[in-house]
């Protein structure tokens, strides 16, 4: 194992098979490579074994990402959790994945526990029920944009994901607001004429 | 005429033509014979050398290493880089220029 120029051809196979590296067949002119090749999978595996921390904090990332892509709890509280509709049962499953979200529900509206208090709180939040039911008929486009949306509202701190920067679309948008206003002023006085020439 | 027009745009060959050298394409339209390392694609005078060093001084040799690697490319670039120092664009280059050339032929 040491020395690989040392062994024998067959041995050399057997080894590559054991790395699952693509190969021929151990040849003259091919053996250089193919110990060359072994080297690097050889100092790589003993990379690996001393330092973990790649893989810690690539699960640890994974975390935030679930963190960011899910919306904010107060906004998608009571009908997202529990309801008996079919079209809110995806919902249902999607909020399987939010712990958090869940423990949020738990303590801002504490119905979930009791049936009964179940049933009526449907009857307050059929309507809200229904108002987030269509606004959530595409809940992960709609939900990660409003939880974009949302997060740079409050924090602005991941700016580093954004081609135009947040304030450049707030002014592009002000602009654009005041062009039409300005155009729906400077139309006020004609429509009077029109009323008059009408009558 | 708009593909004509993209195409002027783009400054590239029309389209359903790949950008190949006239080397890639003399090399691979015939069977190789006796030609020399350099004749492949990507092969100048500094790399054929190199190469002849090594005991590849014709196309053939080259092209029993690249049937001995099971026609793969990555083993192949790998093996072209380490032999004779090429670059990954002449190494391509080279692979391409065999693998073509053993579709016609081999």
């Amino acid at each position: 194992m040491s020395n690989l120029s040392s062994m024998s051809d067959q041995e050399l196979t057997s080894l590559l098979d054991q790395y699952n590296i693509k190969h021929g067949p151990v040849v003259g002119t091919t053996r250089k490579l193919y110990e060359k090749k072994l080297l690097d999978i050889m100092s790589k595996e003993k990379k690996q074994g001393n330092v973990k921390k790649p893989s810690s904090d690539k699960t640890y990332y994974r975390e935030e990402e679930t963190e960011t892509f899910f919306p904010h709890p107060v906004h998608y509280n009571a009908p997202v959790s529990f309801s008996d509709s079919p079209a809110l049962c995806k919902l249902h499953k999607f909020s399987d994945k939010r712990p958090f979200a869940d423990s949020d529900d738990s303590t801002a509206t504490p119905k979930s526990s009791s049936p009964g208090l179940f049933s009526r709180s449907r009857q307050i939040y059929s309507t809200e029920a229904t108002y987030r039911n269509v606004s959530q008929s595409n809940p992960s486009p709609l939900t990660s944009s409003t939880a974009s949306a949302s997060r740079s509202a409050q924090e602005k701190a991941p700016q580093g994901t954004r081609y135009i920067p947040l304030w450049f679309q707030f002014l592009v948008f002000l602009m654009f607001a005041g062009f039409l206003y300005y155009i729906f002023t400077s139309m006020e006085t004609p429509p009077k004429k029109h009323f008059e020439i009408k009558n | 005429m708009t593909a004509k027009l993209l195409s002027f745009i783009s400054r590239s060959e029309p389209a359903g033509m790949s950008t190949t050298s006239q080397k890639h394409r003399d090399f691979v339209a015939e069977p190789m014979g006796d030609k020399h390392v350099t004749a492949l694609s990507g092969i100048g005078g500094v790399l054929g050398k190199k190469l002849e060093e090594q005991g590849f001084d014709k196309a053939y040799v080259v092209l029993g290493q690249f049937l001995v690697l099971r026609k793969d490319d990555e083993l192949f670039i790998e093996w072209l880089k380490d032999t004779c120092g090429a670059n990954s664009k002449q190494a391509f280059s080279c692979y391409t220029c065999l693998k073509e050339w053993c579709d016609s032929f081999l």
